[in-house]
């Protein structure tokens, strides 16, 4: 498959914006799919060009936890085409929010922190969005540390 | 300037069925802030996920959601489907449509009645429900069940579209389709619902797209976007139709999108009959497929708007990581916005016109924080209150 022009000058714009070695790594599998992995302190730089350049959308956000840190996946969307951009953050680490550069993104940061323990600063409210009340302090569920059985016993435990 | 209150809406019946607590600061009879808290139906399905084959997640997979279950199965199949790199037979494309679609009329019709029944008029409601019995029984000839359908399956689809059915589905189609012109026509002039609808739960384009609003909610908005048209995924690039927008950017609107939705399901629906190719309806996989390492995102327009699935795979027959948002998380925010400035008597409508898909709260509790006292109401209260505020002041108010 040939890659569209105008999605490699999506990544080649990012790079102009954020400069070239911020941009880790990128690829285009197929039509309307892009992949970015940008340097985290490049997050918010790299959010607001892509915003202004009509990645306008965050369809969502995903946590990873990939065995030596968490992967943080910012979905946007211009039309069809769906932009992952991908930063690297620490267990129980910090990310500037996003929420202030598209405001759409505030539950989905909530989610991320709820369920990995990813701090997003400058956030308006952190507060538990999906994990109960009287959930113990400290287990974010879908770390891979903490096995289904863990959780049940923990839970169970707990009352 | 009045005093202010703080009123608690949820964990049950808000709207629909499954919880959700909004919590809403209102002076008088507007409501000045809103503060939204989910997960009382928090399953932990994508950590049961990554501990279940891709076989035994389509079990889950269709379980995410009742209403919307074959929206979260083709986003699913086709998730993984693509990183396996398998190509399905067109045919079995053309019926996903056909069951999505279909999907998509019962789920909408399901909502028009539930808003009538918010704004009180129940002889609507009846109505509704009776004619999307038609649609119901379509979807259990086509498939054996009522509500999850099992239909999708990695590799196409479980059941083929025979001549018999075909004809009960354009007759069905045929009633539906003169049925709900006439609940156009009924929307469109009843004063019932004009005066609870138009020009309540404002949201400005502007607000749709900086609060990434999804959906029905986003199309009443003014914006075109639809993910079948932007992002064509099983048949989708090779049916035509019409992506419906209104640029009312209100209740009304929301009921209007839905309305000529339905209508272009039909035809779109016929339209596969007309075109549907021959051949098979599957490909076999292995039970204990293995999936390629690599990452996939699939997107699907479900009723009520974006559905997006993240796949992260290692190899092996496991996922390593399944992310699923589903489409009402996404108009949270807007309907927050919706809210504010607007009457408490609206509240039961507005959110039920983002047609939300979590429970119902029974008990809304009211905090006057001045007083520090605290009252609670029923959400069947509040919904009879909404009903009498606007008798009490026909005309009057706006």
């Amino acid at each position: 498959m040939s890659v569209p022009e105008d999605h490699l000058k999506v990544v080649e714009d990012l790079k102009k914006a954020v400069g070239a070695e911020n941009v880790l790594e990128w690829s285009i599998p197929r039509e309307r799919r892009i992949f970015v992995r940008v340097k985290t302190e490049k997050l918010r730089d790299s959010v607001r060009h892509l915003r202004d350049v009509g990645f306008k959308h965050v369809s969502t956000i995903s946590g990873v936890d990939t065995g030596d840190g968490i992967d943080v996946v910012y979905h946007l969307a211009r039309g069809g085409v769906s932009l992952a951009l991908k930063v690297r953050t620490d267990y129980e680490g910090k990310l500037p929010t996003i929420s202030d550069i598209i405001p759409g993104a505030v539950l989905y940061e909530r989610e991320v922190h709820d369920l990995f323990g990813v701090v997003f600063e400058n956030h308006p409210d952190l507060s538990r969005l999906i994990l109960p009340d009287d959930w113990p302090e400290g287990v974010y569920p879908l770390l891979k540390k903490w096995k289904i059985e863990d959780l049940r016993r923990r839970l169970m435990g707990s009352g | 300037m009045g005093e202010e209150f703080l009123v608690p809406i949820g964990p049950q019946h808000p709207a629909l069925k499954e919880p959700e607590n909004f919590m809403l600061t209102v002076d008088g009879e507007y409501v000045v802030d809103v503060r939204a808290r989910i997960g009382y139906n928090h399953r932990g399905i994508e950590k049961a996920m990554e501990d279940r084959t891709y076989i035994q997640n389509l079990y889950i997979v269709e379980r995410v959601c009742g209403i919307c279950s074959d929206s979260h199965m083709t986003c699913y199949v086709q998730c993984v489907e693509e990183a396996m790199d398998l190509e399905i037979p067109e045919r079995a494309e053309y019926i996903r449509v056909i069951v999505a679609e279909l999907e998509r009329i019962h789920s909408h019709l399901l909502w028009l009645g539930v808003a009538a029944h918010e704004i009180g008029f129940d002889t609507l409601f009846f109505y509704i429900w009776r004619d999307r019995e038609v649609v119901m029984d379509l979807l259990e000839l086509i498939s054996g069940n009522r509500v999850n359908y099992a239909m999708p399956t990695i590799g196409g689809v479980r059941r083929d579209i025979t001549p018999e059915m075909e004809k009960e589905l354009r007759k069905g189609l045929k009633i539906l389709y003169e049925r709900t012109e006439y609940y156009k026509q009924i929307c469109l002039n009843e004063k019932t619902i004009l005066q609870r609808a138009v020009g309540v739960g404002i949201l400005t384009p502007r607000q749709a797209v900086e609060l990434c609003a999804v959906g029905p909610t986003l199309r009443a908005s003014g914006i075109k976007s639809d993910v079948r048209a932007d992002d064509p995924y099983i048949a989708y690039d090779r049916i035509p139709f019409e992506v419906v927008t209104y640029d009312w950017c209100d209740v009304a609107a929301r009921v209007m999108v839905r309305i000529d939705e339905v209508l272009e399901a039909i035809k779109m629906i016929e339209y596969c009959l007309d075109h549907m190719p021959r051949g098979p309806i599957r490909v076999k996989v292995p039970v204990m497929m293995k999936v390629p390492e690599g990452e996939v995102v699939s997107r699907v327009e479900a009723p009520r708007g974006e559905l997006i699935h993240y796949l992260v795979s290692r190899g092996g027959i496991k996922p390593y990581r399944y992310k699923i948002r589903s489409p009402t998380l996404g108009n949270i925010p807007a309907v927050c916005e919706m809210l504010k400035g607007g009457y408490i008597a609206d509240v039961p409508i507005v959110l039920a016109a983002i047609d939300p898909c979590f429970s119902c709260t029974d008990r809304i509790v009211f905090y006057d924080v001045g007083k520090d006292k605290r009252w609670v109401w029923t959400h069947e209260q509040l919904r009879r209150y909404g009903i009498e505020f606007y008798k009490r002041n026909r005309g009057e108010v706006r």
